[in-house]
């Protein structure tokens, strides 16, 4: 029982940030909650004992939900699925055309440069975090991100500070 | 944080439902499921040791049930005969085969004898010795 005790663990920390790093593979609230269902379903029958549990848990999360969209051929129906998921909860309020702005100058970004700013401003990753969970290099994950917050400042036009 | 980071970070996101929490707890707390995903092995280890007791059980069974060999006889035509003429009758030598012994042999270790020099298997060397 004590095996399963990380894993719960880093779920009840991490719940929100998890959620959202299948979402943003996934851009669907079902799929994603099946993705992270499949995932801890996984690492509650695995025999191990990660060196950081919650880099694993998140590494899991995002690989079954990989494996969920490449099995769901998801990723091609994304731009299409995308802004329905989004507008069913931006509220109706004067700043939706700014919200609406910034979610397509977001959709805009490649795939990979967009996964690094969700992962950073929503999922509360640090760049090295992400580096692990992505297994990319630290220092292309901080250009990445930095190429995407210059890329998102043109789009929607915004004059440096 | 900047502008833009406040921005994006202030764009609304999903949360998880209450549906995801109680199906996690399902897995947290009732490891019994694990049980159930490991019972086709179970099962085809159950049946490869319900056919390998079969198949011993068949094979004692089979040595068991054989008669001893009486009478079987092979004919060994001997040099003289011509070998155009095959009359066993006439011109062989009957010898006993011990079918019960022919197959155990593939399997089983050969009867150690006991003698007076000890028990095991009984040589027969050619050639002279020194006291001949």
């Amino acid at each position: 029982m004590a095996q399963q005790d990380w894993v719960e663990e880093v779920y009840r920390r991490h719940r929100r940030s998890l959620y959202l790093t299948a979402w943003n593979v996934l851009r669907c609230s079902s799929l994603a909650e099946d993705a992270i269902h499949s995932a801890f379903l996984r690492l509650t029958e695995a025999r191990v004992s990660p060196t950081d549990p919650k880099l694993y848990v998140f590494r899991a999360v995002r690989n079954a939900a990989i494996d969920l969209a490449r099995a769901r051929g998801r990723r091609q129906e994304e731009s299409l699925s995308v802004g329905d998921e989004v507008r069913s909860f931006a509220m109706p309020t004067v700043e939706n055309d700014c919200i609406a702005a910034a979610e397509s100058a977001l959709l805009q970004l490649d795939e990979p440069s967009r996964e690094v700013v969700e992962l950073h401003l929503h999922g509360r990753l640090t760049f090295q975090e992400i580096a692990e969970v992505c297994c990319e290099p630290l220092q292309t994950v901080a250009s990445r991100y930095r190429r995407a917050l210059e890329k998102l400042r043109r789009l929607l036009e915004v004059p440096h500070e | 944080m900047n502008d833009i980071e406040a921005l994006i970070s202030g764009l609304p996101r999903p949360s998880p439902s209450e549906d995801l929490d109680v199906r996690l707890a399902k897995i947290f707390y009732h490891p019994t499921q694990t049980v159930v995903l490991g019972a086709p092995r179970r099962w085809v280890s159950v049946l490869a040791t319900c056919a390998v007791c079969a198949g011993l059980t068949g094979f004692m069974l089979g040595r068991l049930s054989m008669t001893p060999a009486i009478g079987t006889t092979v004919t060994v035509i001997t040099p003289q005969a011509p070998p155009r003429e095959m009359a066993p009758d006439r011109n062989g030598v009957p010898i006993d085969l011990a079918e019960q012994h022919a197959l155990a042999e593939f399997v089983m270790l050969p009867k150690r004898s006991e003698s007076l020099f000890g028990n095991g298997p009984l040589e027969v060397q050619s050639g002279s010795t020194p006291f001949e």
